[in-house]
């Protein structure tokens, strides 16, 4: 196995963020559990991580593998340094640390430009910070879907794009698809602006006719008292997942236009619990067919077809489902050992 | 229209906006506020100043959008820019002051998530390095409002202060040295209460619209010092600053650490002492004013702060506007707006419908009245505007006059004549006069309480250009309670001649009431809203009861409410009319209240009167003005108390007393009627 030269790996994490950052490194830990190198994951407190505690699935996937989470020291020393999500650097002058690494893996999480090529965060800033505090082989940009590399655009000097996909872990349990799908809608995800589109097109999504529209994350439209009777708003966690699942047959994930998803996380969660998710085609894309692409203007054509035809729908999960393998574990540990081989040749072609 | 939305919620944010806002509608562009976005608790001065521009969410409609304060925005503020719905293509301008780029990419994003569009982000730090005022979170620019022309040979000089220094002798010493300067007309901007007498008229500049401010100054000059002024106040005198020089004006920088001449912005360096500030100017700057003028209109920094940075679409032009679809002629051109206060009975809107009625060309007259005065304007011959009445019902004790400001704003005379005629001077009046651009004229009467000199003086004649002082018919009465050259004292506002003669009055009493009396007394004591004179009404009415040929009228206006114990009486009857002083011709004896028209018109028409002063806080010294009368032997008069008193009086009146008072009354020489007078001075004004 390449990743053998690697003897040593550390992750520089910030446990207080939650979401998908804290549930990816959590899911890769697990993954690379008795991954042939000593494993060290140090804490790196910033000011976007607030001094919260830690996320529940990082600390419980810590727990669980019986990694302890390690002050960061004046200086972390591995064969490889991962870090997870450079937005978590956007607002710190300086690293209380230094990095000596063979090759240092930036893991991109966050889309650099937002649709329309705005900056999504000040990346040269964080990238700037990683050069002033590390001494290492190689630096290394990894996207985590096609769509996030598409928002890197040009490579900033002194780095290497990493030639495939760091992508989220998707290792969750595959439902089944129901027999008899009925117009039951939903969507969830943390409750951030960026997570929204305008009214107007809540309204398309969520219409009246729908026989249930569940929308879970919804403080800020509960905080702006944007609602609609035919509309069941939850606050974020304010219901189980698998509740939440067992209330919808399709999910309808559209974001605000100004912001894309980077990888899709909550799509990928709506496969595996065996719905038919419909999003924009950008973000359907990262799913090779696997979440249908439309406009809102469509999304009740499309529901109303698979309603009317169930064999479609059970066809389209699967399709989904099987989209989601290529996000596995096994799938990821593969990916990586070729990723740390520390041979040349792996990045992208420039 | 272009909506301005500030990033928080709060009062100076919101003040800021109202500077953008009036900036931004100089440039000729319709402006909206959401009405959302104002701040829990804002003062009455703010309400007036932001409700021409307040907007319900459900009629934005912009066209674009200036965020300000973009640096710290409020997620209310987010949630309220969501629910607008844009249309695609609407521009969204955002300025703030960003610790890091990452701050100004956050706040750009933010705004685009609620909007649905990306904003252009401005940090104003970087886009203006050395702003006329450095703390602002708002474009600071330099855009002139429509001004109002100077006078032809006169030079209107403000003098801005800050908090507290309104007190130093020293300073008011230099502005009353300055004050009489020829050629300058001071005004001094300053948002403290005077403690006394001011040299100048007095401007609250955190109260009024820069660019309206500075559209009535030719110089300003700047005195406080940065600790002296507020966020909000630094603003507005650094837009008024702008205003100035973009208008063709001087400013003077005469603050102690020249903040302002350190910005780059082309103000002259003045002298820090306050003394030396009108040798600045009459030897240095008046002189060379126009050399001065030509070269702040070539520097570079008058461009480059004139709003272009705003990236607004281009103003709706007037002349593409479509055609009036009326094709009637204009109406006859009446720019002389009379408005007289309602009082506690109609003396301000009669004296007012006289003075109009005065005019070389009445036709050039319209009123703005409250509905009690409406028919006897009406009945005079005026179109009149109704203004809404006080009420407690309404949602705070100003709401009325709000009202009546966006009344006004609609249907004044823009670059008119506003006459006003009453004591207290509501805001609605004064922004009347400075946003419509009009010329002010106050008919004000005398003999004021003591306690109604408060030592605003200053701040309340400040918007008028002229005033006129109707006179008391005796001369100890004319106390003068300001000076200066708007001060005119004219005659006493009196009708001329009475509208119906006695005979055919008596005949249509007789006619009416159903009583044919050879004796009739007529009381008029006011409505009853102020003092309660049923007792003396009743002791009247027992007192003429079974006298054979005695009549006994009790005067109401029209619409008055009257007591029903007032209908219980066979020889006392409820008189309703607008002509009093025809009654009173007609009758033996009056008895009366002692306010400036029932006197003046019974004593310059010779009719024997018993006066019963009103007295209470809100009225004027109606027991001076009868004092006055009954020591010269023209009238009786008796202390409400004295009942027994005024029983005896009413029934000597009627005998050989009424004949002395209508003799010495015949006798005396009064001061001529000052109507016409009042008529040409506010015709001058209206003329320009």
């Amino acid at each position: 196995m390449a990743g053998t030269h690697s003897r040593s790996i550390a992750w520089l994490v910030d446990p207080a963020l939650q979401g998908g950052t804290s549930a990816a490194v959590a899911a890769e830990l697990q993954a690379l559990d008795g991954w042939p190198a000593q494993r060290r994951v140090h804490e790196m407190r910033t000011r976007m991580g607030g001094g919260r505690p830690p996320a529940p699935v990082l600390a419980d996937a810590l727990d669980r593998l019986g990694l302890p989470l390690r002050p960061a020291p004046g200086t972390v020393a591995a064969d490889v340094v991962i870090l997870h999500n450079p937005a978590l650097l956007k607002f710190e002058a300086a690293l209380p640390f230094r990095i000596v690494a063979r090759d240092l893996f930036v893991v991109l999480h966050e889309n650099p430009t937002r649709p329309g090529g705005a900056e999504g965060f000040d990346l040269d800033h964080a990238l700037m910070l990683l050069e002033r505090f590390s001494f290492t082989g190689r630096r290394w940009l990894a996207p985590i879907s096609a769509r996030n590399r598409a928002s890197l655009g040009a490579v900033p000097p002194g780095w290497r794009v990493t030639a495939e996909d760091w992508f989220n872990i998707c290792d969750f349990p595959l439902l089944p698809a129901c027999a008899h799908p009925a117009d039951r809608r939903g969507r969830h995800s943390r409750p951030g602006p960026e997570k929204f589109p305008s009214l107007a097109t809540l309204d398309l999504l969520f219409p009246p006719t729908a026989s249930a529209n569940v929308l879970l994350g919804a403080d800020p439209l509960m905080k702006a008292a944007e609602e609609r009777q035919h509309w069941q708003l939850h606050p974020f966690r304010g219901l189980p997942l698998e509740r939440y699942f067992q209330m919808i047959d399709f999910q309808v994930h559209f974001t605000a236009p100004t912001w894309a998803e980077s990888f899709g996380r909550a799509l990928a969660e709506g496969i595996a619990a065996g719905k038919v998710v419909i999003s924009d085609p950008e973000t359907a894309a990262g799913f090779a067919g696997g979440v249908i692409g439309v406009r809102p203007d469509e999304v009740d054509a499309v529901i109303a077809a698979h309603v009317a035809d169930p064999a479609r729908y059970v066809a389209q999960v699967a399709r989904g489902q099987q989209a989601l393998r290529a996000f596995s574990a096994g799938a990821f540990r593969d990916r990586f050992a070729r990723l740390c081989d520390p041979r040349p040749g792996l990045e992208r072609a420039a | 229209m272009i909506l301005i939305a500030s990033g928080t919620r709060d009062a100076s944010s919101f003040d800021a906006s109202l500077v953008l806002a009036a900036q931004v509608e100089a440039l000729g562009h319709a402006v909206a506020l959401d009405a959302r976005s104002l701040p829990e608790g804002v003062g009455r001065a703010t309400l007036f100043q932001a409700a021409r521009w307040l907007t319900d969410p459900d009629d934005l409609a912009p066209d674009a959008i200036l965020v300000i304060g973009a640096g710290r925005v409020e997620d209310a503020v987010l949630a309220d820019l969501r629910t607008l719905n844009l249309h695609a293509g609407v521009p969204v301008r955002a300025f703030g002051r960003f610790a890091d780029r990452q701050a100004q990419i956050q706040a750009r994003a933010r705004l685009s998530y609620a909007l649905g569009a990306e904003p252009e982000v401005t940090d104003l730090g970087r886009a203006d390095p050395n702003p006329l005022d450095p703390a602002a979170d708002v474009p600071v620019l330099a855009v002139a409002g429509p001004g109002r022309p100077a006078v032809a040979g006169r030079t209107r000089v403000a003098v801005a202060l800050g908090a507290g220094e309104l007190s130093d002798p020293g300073l008011l010493a230099a502005l009353a040295v300055l004050a009489h300067q020829p050629a300058i007309d001071l005004a001094i901007w300053a948002d403290d209460a005077p403690a006394g007498a001011l040299p100048a008229p007095l401007w609250r500049p955190s109260d009024l619209d820069p660019l309206t401010l500075a559209g009535r100054t030719d110089i300003l000059v700047l005195l406080p010092d940065a600790e002296a002024v507020s966020a909000p106040l630094s603003l507005r005198l650094a837009a008024a600053a702008g205003a100035l020089l973009a208008g063709g004006g001087l400013v003077v920088d005469a603050t102690p650490d020249a903040r302002f001449a350190a910005s780059g912005a082309p103000v002259l360096r003045g002298p820090a002492e306050a003394a030396a500030i009108a040798p600045f100017l009459t030897t240095t700057l008046l002189p060379n004013r126009e050399t001065i003028r030509a070269r702040i209109k070539a520097d570079p920094w008058l461009a480059a702060h004139g709003g272009d940075g705003l990236g607004l679409p281009p103003a709706p032009s007037r002349a593409a506007l479509p055609p009036a679809p009326s094709p009637a002629p204009p109406p006859a051109q009446r720019d002389i707006l009379f408005l007289p206060t309602n009082g506690v009975g109609l003396g301000h809107a009669q004296r007012l419908s006289r003075i109009a009625g005065a005019l070389t060309r009445p036709d050039r007259a319209v009123f703005a009245a409250f509905p009690s005065c409406l028919p006897m304007i009406e009945a005079a011959g005026f179109p009149a505007l109704p203004l809404v009445s006080k009420s407690p019902v309404h949602v705070t004790p100003f709401a009325n006059d709000l009202l009546n400001a966006r009344r006004l704003a609609r249907h004044a005379p823009e670059g008119g004549t506003l006459v006003f005629d009453g004591g207290y001077v509501f805001p609605s009046i004064q922004r009347t006069i400075l946003e419509q651009r009009m010329r002010g004229v106050w008919v004000r009467r005398g003999l004021w309480q003591p306690h109604h000199l408060t030592g605003d003086m200053a701040e309340r004649e400040a918007v008028f250009d002229r005033i006129l002082i109707p006179a008391e018919a005796f001369d100890e009465l004319n106390d003068r309670y300001s000076f200066g050259p708007r001060i005119h004292p004219i005659g006493p506002v009196v009708q001329e001649g009475v509208v119906e003669d006695r005979a055919s009055v008596r005949a249509r009493l007789a006619a009416a009431t159903g009583v044919v009396a050879d004796r009739i007394v007529l009381s008029m004591l006011g409505s009853g809203v102020v003092t309660d004179r049923l007792a003396h009404l009743q002791l009247i009415a027992a007192l003429i009861e079974g006298r054979p040929g005695w009549q006994h009228l009790v005067l109401v206006w029209p619409g008055s409410q009257v007591d029903p114990a007032l209908y219980g009486w066979r020889q006392t009857q409820v008189v309703a009319s607008r002509d009093a002083l025809s009654l009173a011709a007609a009758a033996d004896v009056v008895v009366s209240a002692a306010g400036y028209n029932s006197v003046h018109e019974l004593l310059y028409h010779g009719i024997p009167a018993i006066f019963v002063p009103q007295v209470a806080a809100v009225m004027d010294d109606q027991d001076r003005r009868s004092r006055a009368a009954a020591e010269r032997g023209l009238a009786e008069r008796v202390e409400p108390r004295e009942l027994l008193r005024l029983e005896r009086l009413v029934l000597a009146m009627a005998g050989a007393r009424g004949d002395e008072i209508r003799a010495a009354l015949a006798a005396h020489a009064f001061p001529a009627r000052g109507q016409a007078e009042a008529a040409r001075l506010i015709a001058e004004v209206a003329d320009g």
